[in-house]
């Protein structure tokens, strides 16, 4: 007897909830990111592209050497840069949506060391789930 | 606003793996001049459920990309991304003319 597999599709890891400080300050994130990666061993740096209409909003984050560090402007050579709407950033930072799922609907852009990404998702999941990216 | 990315393969990855979920390929640019890696998805088919699967005219597609890409990257020819940020997808893939 044929038995068709059918596809089981477990859910991509989200974040924690980083909006805890601020619902409408996307640097607010970025600050609780830092201070949820504080006692990691991860090292890099990681520089955020929010676009919304014409605007840019450009927010960084360095980590490994003493204490994270967030900037509201570009660093000079980032590990990683993601570059995505800010309508998507907040569900992301919310943990209402996975940046896996973002990327997955091809409405978001990565440049650089795409690992260290999914290696800061891993240290702040919310959730049991799959971290995999074309693996 | 489109943006062209200009540079050299640096990886090819596929993954037909559809029973785990991750039906998925993507590609590398190192852009001339630069030592970063630009990612890009030929597919990504996440969302299963919610999308029609392929039909053979996407595969026909896909095989096209396919090929274009992995002549670049063994031969070391640059090609040309065109790009919308904040997408992953690209809009035209060619290979630069010398």
């Amino acid at each position: 007897m044929f038995t068709a597999h059918k596809p089981v599709r477990r859910e991509f890891v989200r974040f924690k909830d980083l909006t805890a400080k601020s619902k409408s300050d996307p640097a607010a994130t970025i600050e609780e990111m830092a201070s949820l990666l504080r006692n990691s061993k991860l090292r890099g740096s990681i520089q955020f592209h929010l676009l919304a209409g014409d605007e840019q909003h450009v927010h960084a984050l360095s980590f490994g050497k003493g204490k994270p560090k967030t900037h509201k402007a570009a660093i000079p050579k980032p590990n990683l840069v993601v570059t995505l709407n800010l309508a998507d950033w907040w569900q992301i930072a919310k943990g209402a949506v996975s940046p896996l799922e973002v990327f997955g609907r091809g409405q978001m852009h990565v440049r650089g060391d795409y690992s260290l990404g999914l290696r800061v998702l891993a240290h702040l999941a919310a959730n049991e789930g799959r971290l995999t990216l074309c693996a | 606003m489109s943006v062209d990315v200009t540079g050299k393969v640096s990886f090819l990855k596929i993954n037909p793996s559809l029973y785990d979920g991750d039906d998925s390929c993507l590609f590398g640019v190192i852009p001339t001049g630069t030592t970063y890696v630009d990612v890009f998805a030929v597919w990504w088919g996440q969302n299963l459920n919610q999308q029609p699967p392929p039909t053979a005219a996407d595969w026909v597609l896909r095989t096209v990309q396919i090929a274009m890409i992995r002549d670049a990257l063994v031969n070391k020819l640059d090609v040309v991304v065109t790009y919308e940020p904040p997408a992953n997808t690209f809009l035209t893939l060619r290979l630069k003319a010398t």
